[in-house]
């Protein structure tokens, strides 16, 4: 014990300038995350696309490597070597002071940014931060020994892979919001392994080839590669849009990836023959979705749709649509409820795109030979919350790992909280919050968007009286809040329930409800149809 | 007996090369011990082998009765290791060192360590980092000796320093020899240090033990004489054995003599007869060491 004592005494006496810039870097980070989070309501995509991770990561790093090797971990010219200290001494000193000054002030900060969720789920995560730390460590160690490049390229490579998964994901991120995570997805693998390789090269480069005028540029170069390839890389929608080929090899190769729906899905096309629409009838590619039997709480599904030309691919456009039991949203827009006790949504509609009646007259026969591509990407609902307004200035509902807790502050305002006692490692969660009032059959949906971060972390999302309501999408409504225009298919199951956006007053809500969503994704889907598989349906080619 | 050190039919191979070959060897308690050699000879592989820093290919070597694979952290309070190569923590002050040394060591002396800093004009608030080479080299020797070891094994500790640093290690050597009677076993280039100091000497060439003797005994078996006289003659003298030509020409010839006995030296005197000049004078540890790692290099006939 004097011996251990004596070894973090020395350590915390020389690396203390070291304990202190991962303590600043950590106030910084944690202090910067929270200003945006509260301007922008935002805390995945705040944290994630700013350079923070970047610098916590890089210096959690350095630290642990340093704290190790600085006694030259096994190397023969090691101080320790040849004195009455043991290795297993100066090991344990080093993991307890590691664990003191480096990781339990990162899981506190960690702890403070979810929003005070001191659940179970924050002392898995120091454990997990732990024990990637320790390999990290041990690599670093083993650096120290051998001073040659391909250790210290294993460290570098072993702490991004460390600081990404420990930092953005964690294992028990997935474990606690109970679902796979998509962070397993290959294709969100690409921007580590390309991260990992430019780190290494740059890291070698530097051991290797830097003098004191190049080292800053090489630092730097590190550094803009990390931010920009980052962990949600601007790159990665483009790598992530479907390319025919691509899709088949990997159906064929690794159909447990790519695995079809279980239920079917077709194409139709509709047309809507307004003469009085801005920009005349449009005819609209609908894929069509039965929902035979779903025994799920509902489903989200982002559609990207494909047209083949024989002579190459036409990028139609992306959609949405989220329906769940007991209510759907719609996509441009549009909302609606179905009955309360059912989805009552088949066939479900996605409107992949609108085309110029006259557009479509022109090529109809053409695409009647082509062959459309959807690209699916479901998530599935997990759990629903629905709370009640009443009287009562406050109501929490509790259930499982989350929490939710509305609060009317005054007559103008309410506010809802959303607390999801997970870690804020990754995006496994996305909730959402929607409130309708079945007697005005309205829906207010809160501005902004996104998820918590990885399954924990919190949303505070404020209502507040506005000067007067205001009609949200771009179609006209008559006084009677009903819609001027033809109902889709998707709009009829939304039996009359319009959307609105702002504020909305106590009387409104007092008769409404809320419902919570906290949804995590799944596997991406992709069907393809032929378009000769579509149905042309309310379409009747006298029409125009 | 226990020997400070002793090596049984020790090797180390580092993969095809082969630093030590059956070396034999054992050093008396109480003994000032040189290991000489050319460079890579193996003398810094035979000691980090005594200290388990590297482990024998084969054989054994002990140190205090204990086999090197046997060594454990508690062994080191009486065993002390000083090399130029070993890391010493840059950002530390001098005091904490000495302090983080001080709660390891149970047989740390801390009034002798102040001595020894007085002694080596070091002080506790210097920053390691900031030392000179021989500064650095008086902290090695002060943290050494302030636990007063049984034995001491030094790597080329005397290379590279001033007169004055030499002088102060090899003076406080010394009289840690004398006081506590303890073993000392040194690697070092520099002959006038092993002369002064060393009671015992070995050479080692190529990882082979080519010689072990006591300093004195080595000195009294080799002279270097120098005989004029004429051509003939001088040709003749080259030839006798024992003899390793250094440096001469067609009048003078300067030559190492090693002889087993003082009957071999009265029987070359002989042999040069009376028409020559002869001029004896006892050998040096450098024209030894030469002659032992075969680097003999007859100077350039004038």
């Amino acid at each position: 014990m004097k011996a251990i004592i004596a070894q973090m005494r020395k350590d915390l006496f020389t690396l203390w300038p070291l304990v202190v810039l991962w303590w600043l870097v950590l106030i910084a980070a944690t202090a910067s995350t929270v200003q945006v989070f509260i301007r922008t309501d935002e805390l995945t995509d705040t944290y994630t696309s700013s350079v923070w991770p970047l610098l916590t990561g890089l210096v959690c790093l350095f630290s642990a490597v340093i704290f190790f090797t600085q006694d030259a971990g096994l190397d023969s010219r090691a101080f320790w070597r040849v004195r009455p200290i043991s290795g297993f001494g100066i090991w344990t000193s080093k993991l307890l002071l590691l664990f003191v000054v480096i990781v339990i002030p990162g899981a506190a900060a960690q702890w403070w940014l979810t929003g005070y969720t001191l659940g179970y789920d924050i002392w898995w995560a120091t454990a997990e931060a732990a024990a990637w730390l320790l390999l990290v460590v041990f690599v670093g160690a083993l650096a120290g020994a051998l001073t040659g490049s391909i250790a210290l390229s294993v460290v570098t490579l072993a702490g991004i892979y460390v600081a990404v998964w420990a930092f953005f994901s964690g294992l028990t991120a997935v474990l606690g919001s109970g679902f796979m995570t998509p962070h397993r997805e290959w294709v969100l693998w690409m921007p580590v392994i390309v991260k990992v390789s430019i780190m290494a090269g740059l890291w070698l480069l530097y051991r290797y080839r830097s003098v004191r005028r190049t080292a800053p540029l090489i630092v730097i170069a590190a550094l803009s590669a990390w931010y920009a390839i980052g962990p949600d890389p601007w790159w990665l929608n483009e790598f992530q849009k479907p390319r025919s080929s691509q899709y088949k090899r990997l159906l064929e190769t690794q159909p447990e990836i790519l695995q079809p729906p279980d239920y079917p899905i077709s194409a139709a096309v509709r047309y809507v023959g307004d003469e009085e629409m801005p920009g005349g009838p449009v005819v609209q590619l609908l894929a069509e979705i039965q929902l035979p039997n779903i025994s799920i709480e509902g489903l989200s599904i982002n559609s990207t749709a494909r047209l083949h030309y024989p002579d190459g691919i036409q990028y139609l456009g992306r959609s949405g649509i989220a329906a769940y039991r007991g209510f759907f949203s719609l996509p441009h827009n549009a909302s609606g409820f179905a009955a309360e006790s059912d989805i009552n949504i088949d066939p479900l509609y996605i409107s992949l795109a609108e085309i110029p009646a006259r557009s479509y007259n022109d090529i109809r026969h053409e695409l009647a030979e082509m062959e459309l591509e959807l690209s699916i990407r479901e998530s599935l609902i997990f759990d629903t919350v629905d709370v009640a307004f009443s009287e009562n200035p406050i109501e929490i509902h509790g259930k499982r790992n989350y929490k939710v807790q509305v609060t009317i502050l005054d007559s103008n305002r309410m506010k809802v909280l959303i607390r999801i006692n997970g870690l804020a490692y990754g995006r496994a969660l996305s909730p959402w919050v929607f409130i309708y009032n079945p007697v005005n059959k309205e829906i207010y949906s809160p501005p902004g968007g996104g998820g918590t971060a990885g399954g924990s972390g919190q949303r505070e999302m404020l209502f507040a009286r506005p000067k007067g309501f205001r009609v949200q999408n771009e179609r006209k409504f008559d006084s009677s809040g009903a819609d001027v225009r033809p109902w889709s298919p998707s709009e009829r199951n939304s039996l009359g329930y319009r959307k609105i956006s702002g504020p909305v007053g106590k009387d409104w809500l007092a008769n409404a409800r809320i419902k919570v969503y906290l949804s995590t994704a799944t596997k991406p889907i992709v069907h393809t149809v032929k378009l000769t598989d579509f149905r042309a349906e309310n379409w009747k080619k006298a029409d125009w | 007996m226990k020997y400070a050190i002793e090596a049984t039919a020790l090797s180390k191979r580092f993969w095809r090369k082969t630093a030590l070959s059956n070396v034999n060897l054992a050093i008396s308690p109480g003994t000032i011990f040189a290991l000489l050699g050319p460079n890579g000879a193996g003398k810094t592989t035979f000691l980090k082998s005594a200290v388990g820093l590297l482990r024998p290919s084969s054989g054994t070597v002990s140190v205090l009765g204990i086999e090197s694979r046997l060594l454990k952290p508690r062994d080191f309070n009486e065993i002390a290791f000083i090399s130029e190569q070993q890391h010493l923590p840059g950002r530390m002050r001098v005091g904490g060192l000495l302090r983080y040394c001080a709660g390891h060591y149970s047989n740390w002396d801390e009034a002798y360590s102040q001595a020894l800093l007085d002694q080596f004009q070091l002080s506790r608030r210097d920053r390691i980092g900031a030392l000179s080479r021989g500064g650095k080299a008086r902290l090695r020797m002060a943290i050494a000796m302030t636990h007063q070891p049984s034995l001491i094994l030094m790597d080329e500790m005397f290379s590279g320093l001033d007169p004055i640093v030499r002088d102060d290690l090899m003076d406080a050597l010394i009289a840690l020899a004398q006081d506590c009677g303890c073993s000392i076993c040194f690697a070092s280039h520099e002959m006038s240090e092993v002369e002064r100091l060393a009671d015992k000497v070995a050479f080692i060439n190529k990882g082979r033990l080519v010689c072990c003797e006591s300093t004195e005994r080595l000195l009294d078996g080799y002279r270097v004489i120098e005989v004029s006289g004429s051509p003939e003659l001088l040709e003749q003298a080259s030839r006798y054995a024992g003899v390793h030509k250094l440096a001469g020409n067609r009048e003078w010839l300067r030559f190492l003599f090693e002889f087993k006995s003082t009957g071999e030296l009265q029987e070359l005197e002989g042999r040069l007869g009376s028409n020559s000049h002869v001029q004896i004078q006892p050998a040096g540890l450098r024209q030894i060491f030469r002659h032992l790692a075969g680097r003999e290099r007859p100077e350039v006939l004038q």
